[in-house]
């Protein structure tokens, strides 16, 4: 993966979203500076087509990138805002969204998913637990077929989760609503959209963990020697190591698209797969640092404690795990040959 | 050093042989219950072995003027996949296949290879490893059988135990003591091949809890070995035995061991019609760690090609997958105590008694799951 992309973009997140920018994020700060530094760059309409003044990349092409935003715990919907762009780009090209909020393109800022949890009557609309919905700019709200373009702006937003999350519930008025309802869909996907930033984000926070793990493993010292000689140690980090590979292999998988869309039975791996991998990721690390790494001070909570939400954020291994085993069960092939002809898109033997 | 595993595909010529290899399963393998497939590397037919060899099936990394078929990897990782995936009973010529043919190939000298490649690559020659002995397990530096010089070869005593197959093998290639003592560790030993008929070589087998004899005990009593029984360097054995444990590791073996049970009980859960969310959450979440094993081992099988030597991915991946060969296992078998009204066949049942009587040696052959864990420790630098 040492390629341009993802060079770049550990560069740039490295240098502008900082552990203290998270902090300051998470403290309530303004995200506006965070996000124009990373807009100015660029990488925005990655996946949008040359027509409409994007760099047509595929998702496998932007997967390195999708992939430095979780090692970097941006505490902004950036992963969720290429793909949100790009679905809105086709939902303008290809449908008569004539909603006033689209008609001049797809905004400015970022976008989160809210496809669970949505309620919608004639008080207006509520989205309950929303993934980055204290810092997003723009949330595409589903209610069955239904889909609007809600500025978080105009939302009354109660903090969600835990201590530092970044989740909340949004209610918007009626008025609000109506203005800004895309139209009726299909099949909007969010779920999937959802999903599918989240497994990537989660493999690179846990890479991340992990890394830093390995670190505190060889720095620290007791009984006269690193922590990391102990076998006791040793044996759980390299269970730890075969999670975060599998997790980065699944998120990887997940991003094979000659395209920006996923494939929906990838995504449900992926979700999946990597939720399932966060609980032991994060327990074996804390073990690894002792009690200097549940501090505010030291930087380990800022990613551990993002890994836990996303783990279940979105659907997590069990509603995954769900929608793929279904496959399984509906198909009329054995293991091998599901995995295969739909994961790894090879022919029928 | 562990880098990432990048995924990569199968590569899309080997779809034909992927083809061809499953029509010949199909025929061969008609009928065979699942508690038989179930038996994979374990279960012998030398019958089976041969017809392999017919097809030009053994060997098939081997280039073609010592018999083989001079293929590459992929082929190898299709080949294999397509073998343990079915149940295919392949436990007689595995070893000499995967490990022996090209171990010979880079250490033996020009007259071993051209005397047993070409006999393992028509299915003449079948190999066991002999690596443990009573007192070594996994400290396998300590073993103490010995090879003495003597003026026409070597004198060979000492045992072997925990040897597969070794009852049905013609030949075993043993790492051995060759000069010093226990105490040097892995300085002087060697690897020598033994004609297991020799005078002196008592074969015996041993019985598992599944009823099986799936390993032997191999004593050797004043066994005359030739001069040419050394294979490589002398003294070099350690380094060696470690190379050929990078190819036992990086295949797919580690991923299939249980999927006849696996298979066996979707089956069951279609034609049952049961589909609730915690079974389908079940099964899918099976299937997701099968399908990101697959692309681990073969992203291990692209390094292979590459000309890499990736004896720490190859752990990374044999880890993971023994341990999901496992937890499947005791997967479902807790399902079934979930639902006892659930029509379970004997074939599923007996699947399920075989692999959780023989599922804890997963975790024990070819190296343990802490000493693996430990030679990932050290490729991580913890070490």
């Amino acid at each position: 993966m040492q390629n341009d992309f993802y060079d770049s973009a550990e560069r740039l997140f490295g240098e502008v979203c900082t552990p203290a920018v998270i902090r300051q994020i998470e403290g309530g700060a303004d995200t506006a500076n965070l996000w124009s530094a990373l807009s100015s760059v660029g990488f925005t309409d990655a996946l949008l087509p040359e027509s409409a003044n994007g760099a047509a990349l595929t998702l496998t092409e932007v997967w390195p990138m999708l992939f430095s935003m979780g090692r970097h715990a941006l505490p902004l919907p950036y992963a969720h805002t290429l793909l949100a762009r790009a679905w809105l780009q086709q939902a303008h090209a290809t449908t008569c969204a004539k909603a006033s909020v689209l008609a001049q393109g797809v905004p400015e800022g970022t976008i989160t998913f809210a496809p669970f949890r949505v309620a919608a009557d004639g008080a207006g609309v509520q989205a309950a637990g929303v993934n980055f919905g204290l810092t997003a700019t723009w949330v595409l709200v589903q209610s069955e077929a239904s889909v609007w373009l809600l500025p978080a702006s105009k939302a009354q937003r109660t903090p969600s989760g835990g201590h530092g999350s970044l989740d909340a519930d949004l209610s918007w008025s009626a008025d609000v609503a109506q203005a800004s309802l895309l139209g009726q869909f299909k099949q909007p996907q969010f779920r999937e959209l959802l999903a599918l930033s989240l497994a990537v984000l989660i493999a690179g926070a846990a890479d991340r963990v992990f890394e830093m793990t390995l670190g505190w493993a060889n720095q620290r010292e007791q009984f006269g020697k690193p922590i990391g000689r102990f076998q006791a140690l040793q044996q759980q980090i390299s269970e730890v190591a075969e999670q975060v590979f599998g997790a980065r292999m699944a998120a990887e998988m997940a991003c094979r698209s000659a395209t920006w869309q996923p494939a929906s039975a990838l995504v449900a791996l992926a979700k999946a797969q990597t939720s399932q991998a966060v609980a032991r990721v994060v327990a074996v690390a804390h073990a690894v640092h002792g009690a200097i790494g549940v501090t505010q001070e030291f930087d380990l909570q800022l990613y551990t404690r993002r890994l836990n939400e996303w783990a279940r954020a979105g659907g997590g291994a069990g509603y995954w795990s769900g929608v793929l085993g279904q496959q399984v069960l509906q198909a009329n092939s054995s293991a091998l040959d599901f995995v295969r002809t739909e994961l790894f898109a090879e022919p029928a033997a | 050093m562990l880098t990432a595993l990048e995924f990569n595909q199968v590569p899309a010529q080997e779809a034909a042989f992927r083809s061809e290899i499953r029509q010949f399963l199909n025929e061969a393998l008609v009928g065979m219950p699942s508690h038989a497939k179930a038996r994979s590397w374990m279960g012998t037919s030398d019958d089976f072995s041969k017809k392999l060899a017919k097809q030009g099936w053994l060997g098939l990394t081997i280039p073609k003027e010592y018999g083989g078929s001079g293929k590459g990897f992929f082929s190898r990782f299709v080949l294999s996949e397509e073998l343990l995936a079915s149940g295919a009973p392949v436990a007689s010529h595995w070893i000499a296949d995967r490990q022996s043919g090209p171990l010979l190939l880079r250490y033996g000298t020009e007259a071993q290879r051209q005397f047993y490649i070409p006999r393992i690559c028509r299915g003449e020659a079948f190999f066991c490893i002999g690596m443990s002995e009573p007192s070594s397990g996994s400290d396998l530096a300590s073993i103490r059988s010995r090879a003495q010089r003597t003026e026409a070869g070597w004198l060979l005593n000492g045992s072997k135990i925990w040897t597969t197959n070794a009852h049905g093998c013609h030949y075993m290639i043993a790492l051995v003591r060759t000069s010093g003592e226990t105490s040097d560790r892995q300085k002087g030993l060697s690897q020598v091949i033994i004609d297991l008929s020799l005078p002196g070589v008592t074969v015996r087998p041993i019985t598992d809890m599944a009823g099986d004899a799936h390993f032997s005990e191999v004593f050797f009593d004043n066994v005359k070995l030739g001069a040419d029984a050394l294979v490589g360097t002398e003294g070099q054995g350690w380094d060696q035995v470690n190379a050929e444990l990078a190819f036992e590791r990086s295949g797919p073996e580690r991923i299939y061991s249980s999927i006849a049970l696996l298979d066996c009980w979707i089956e069951a859960l279609r034609a049952q019609a049961i589909d609730d969310t915690e079974t389908s959450s079940l099964v899918g979440s099976m299937v997701a760690e099968m399908a990101t094993l697959r692309a681990l081992s073969l992203a291990v099988t692209q390094k292979l090609v590459d000309g890499e030597s990736p004896a720490i991915d190859a752990s990374v991946v044999k880890d993971f997958g023994t341990d999901f060969e496992q937890r499947l296992i005791s997967n479902i078998a807790a399902w079934l105590g979930t639902h006892p009204e659930f029509i379970a066949s004997p074939d599923l049942l007996q699947t399920l008694g075989y692999l959780e009587q023989m599922g804890a040696t997963f975790s024990l052959r070819g190296g343990t799951r802490e000493i693996l864990r430990g030679i990932i420790a050290r490729g991580l630098g913890l070490r």
